[in-house]
């Protein structure tokens, strides 16, 4: 009965452990390149979401409805989830193989581009908030690389089959 | 002797066959006063055929609810007895390992009886 | 008058003690993500919660004791230690995000990094819980804490198409962009945010700390019943929020930041200025609590004296098991984990723990040795047993889930 105990308890830590290590590990791992163009599409969508978050702070900072140094916590988180989807997107090993009709490699170097734009408009939210100058230039920057993320997550979810 | 010496060791009957566990002791207050109650007595040991979890309390009889959890835990223990602490051939000596692969027992002495362990 | 007032005073803490940093987060990413589609499951936690807490308030003031020590004396060292070791090691987890929480929202409102706030929120724990009267603590986090209606104030202001919310709301569907699998992670995460471990811990300690009777039964379930729902709503409302504004913009929630960009298109900067003092209110109080309940748990396990009603002196162990407990979370916050990443998990691994914390209170309301005529009525045990149903499907399901959807991503 207590050996019974004890494997159970031990079989509940190893269940815990591989969750943790498959929600946690790096998603470079999926070997397949549908697999990784889906890693690649989820990156996107990170790098999206952080481009609309600044979007929207930018949009109420300018109207006064968002205090200052409210924005630029929200500036400085957006950035860091766009330079993580750069990383995640330099790390993913994609294979040198045609998905549904498109050069994987090809796809993914353009989703890095997009993501790399997205960083950067990202981060010139900081610099604006500091200078507070007008905000045309940096919302149509914005705008640029939201397209573009738009454009590369089109393609990328075209090749692999996923719903966009 | 403390209670945990007794608790979950495995119960053997006179011939070595196993039997059970130890799952609780029942104490008697019918010693002489010792502080604000009796000195408690050990009466006996309950055994359980198959488990060593705890009975959760629903030993006692008037415990029913709720029904499901009360239906498996009974389930879980049935068969289990009372023998009193007089049928109680040999208990485990703590420190002594005879043999460290065999586990330490109660056993029970021939011709003891089987008391509904029913509270 | 004084007692209404009492009533009412003990209603607006369960409002705002209601909300903790994993209520914040969870509803907001399911917001950003499914809508309103899982509100359903907020009201399944609450009805839980309610029932749980009650019982456990119940134990606490017919027997005068926590539940956790009648847990250890009826149910033996081995059945409790399991209980102990699950609801410590959440309590815990939760305490680490609350301190988390407490850096995260100052963040909010300084713009200083949370990674230097966390030492500071965790010593002014320490020295609140050290110093400050229980009563004194939970009023002034708890009416504090009720800024977070501003939450539900947002959603009015936002003036959103009410009849497509209702609708999201009332016939749940799981969105185009999700999974099936993760729709119900999300469902476990949203129902373990709502029924952590330590409110019953702390319901029933905290009950033995304000020297509770049977006398002060009837103002206890006023309390939850009243209490507990209206803090559901706020949670349902920061949903809301999330799904008006977050989900056609596009914006999945991973940053406490992202809360205050429905609120600041609502109501301006006085508003936002009111949800970051509840944020602050919620998370600190929250912290306080889980503290406590590790106090709690582990000093009536083992016999030691405890509660904030006696001088740390005479409670030595108790306030020792409480500042390691701080210790480990400032330790685990430095190692630079993302604090809603920390909550994320907690909460589901509260819903893994729910069972084992769950089953011995209700087994305990149960005991007329204990209880004497106030045991559970067959009402109350038939609600408690289609809870452990739930619980344990959902605590079973938890982890596949979790591996499945690779935590929701």
């Amino acid at each position: 009965m207590r050996r019974h105990a004890r494997g159970a308890l031990v079989l509940a830590a190893a269940t815990a452990l591989a969750g943790t290590l498959a929600g946690c590990g790096p998603a470079a791992h999926r070997a397949d390149a549908r697999g990784a163009l889906e890693s690649v599409a989820e990156h996107l969508d990170t790098a999206s979401s952080a481009v609309a978050t600044v979007q929207l702070a930018v949009d109420q900072a300018v109207a006064g409805r968002l205090p200052a140094v409210s924005a630029d916590v929200a500036a400085s988180d957006a950035a860091e989830g766009a330079t993580d989807a750069v990383h995640g997107l330099g790390t993913i090993v994609v294979p040198d193989a045609a998905v549904g009709g498109a050069d994987a490699p090809a796809l993914r170097d353009q989703a890095l581009a997009a993501a790399g734009q997205a960083a950067d408009a990202v981060a010139a939210v900081r610099t604006w908030l500091d200078a507070d100058g007008p905000p045309d230039a940096l919302l149509a920057q914005l705008d640029d690389a939201a397209a573009a993320l738009d454009q590369a997550h089109g393609a990328v979810a075209d090749a692999a089959g996923i719903p966009s | 002797m403390i209670a945990s010496d007794l608790l979950d060791v495995p119960v053997l009957d006179a011939d070595g066959t196993h039997v059970g566990f130890v799952v609780d002791l029942r104490l008697v207050l019918d010693g002489p006063p010792d502080g604000p109650l009796a000195r408690p007595r050990l009466h006996g040991l309950v055994v359980s055929p198959r488990s060593r979890s705890s009975f959760l309390g629903f030993e006692r009889s008037a415990v029913r609810a709720p029904w499901p959890v009360a239906h498996l835990v009974r389930r879980r223990h049935r068969g289990t007895f009372l023998v009193h602490w007089s049928d109680v051939a040999s208990v485990p000596t703590p420190g002594e390992a005879a043999d460290p692969r065999q586990e330490a027992a109660v056993v029970l002495a021939r011709g003891m009886t089987r008391y509904d362990a029913r509270l | 008058m004084k007692k209404l007032l009492a009533v009412a005073l003990g209603i607006l803490t369960a409002i705002g003690g209601f909300l903790d940093i994993g209520d914040l987060v969870t509803n907001a990413v399911v917001g950003s993500r499914f809508g309103l589609s899982l509100a359903w499951v907020v009201v399944v936690g609450v009805v839980g919660i309610c029932v749980f807490a009650h019982m456990s308030g119940k134990v606490a003031a017919v027997s005068g004791r926590a539940t956790f020590e009648i847990i250890r004396e009826r149910l033996g060292p081995r059945a409790a230690g399991a209980n102990l070791v699950a609801s410590l090691a959440v309590t815990v987890l939760t305490l680490v995000a609350e301190v988390g929480g407490i850096a995260l929202a100052l963040q909010l409102a300084s713009s200083v990094d949370h990674r230097l706030w966390v030492p500071v929120a965790a010593l002014a724990v320490w020295l609140v819980l050290w110093r400050v009267k229980f009563e004194v603590m939970e009023n002034v986090t708890g009416l504090l804490g009720l800024a977070l209606v501003g939450f539900a104030v947002a959603v009015f202001l936002l003036g959103p198409d009410w009849g497509a919310l209702l609708d999201q709301a009332l016939t749940p569907q799981v969105p185009a962009a999700e999974g099936q699998a993760t729709y119900w992670y999300y469902a476990i995460a949203l129902f373990g945010a709502a029924m952590t471990p330590y409110e019953v811990f702390f319901f029933s300690s905290g009950g033995v700390e304000e020297r509770w009777s049977v006398k002060d039964l009837a103002t206890s379930r006023l309390n939850v019943l009243v209490g507990f729902p209206l803090g559901g709503l706020l949670s349902i409302s920061i949903a809301a929020c999330a799904a008006i504004v977050l989900l056609p913009g596009g914006v999945q929630v991973d940053a406490l930041s992202q809360l205050l960009l429905p609120v600041a298109q609502a109501g301006g900067k006085l508003l936002v200025a009111l949800i970051i003092v509840g944020i602050v209110a919620a998370t600190f109080g929250a912290a306080l609590e889980t503290a406590l309940s590790t106090g709690y748990t582990l000093a009536q396990y083992l016999g030691w004296s405890w509660g904030k009603f006696r001088r740390p002196v005479q409670a030595a162990r108790f306030h020792v098991a409480m500042i390691v407990a701080l210790v480990v979370a400032v330790g685990v916050l430095m190692t630079n984990v993302d604090p809603v990443a920390v909550t994320e998990y907690s909460v589901v691994f509260s819903a893994v723990a729910l069972p084992l914390t769950y089953l011995p209170v209700l087994v305990v309301a149960n005991d007329p040795e204990y209880m004497g005529e106030h045991v559970n009525g067959r009402a109350m045990n038939l609600l408690g047993t289609v809870y452990l149903v739930i619980l344990v499907v959902a605590s079973v399901a938890a982890i596949p889930l979790m591996i499945v959807t690779r935590a929701g991503a």
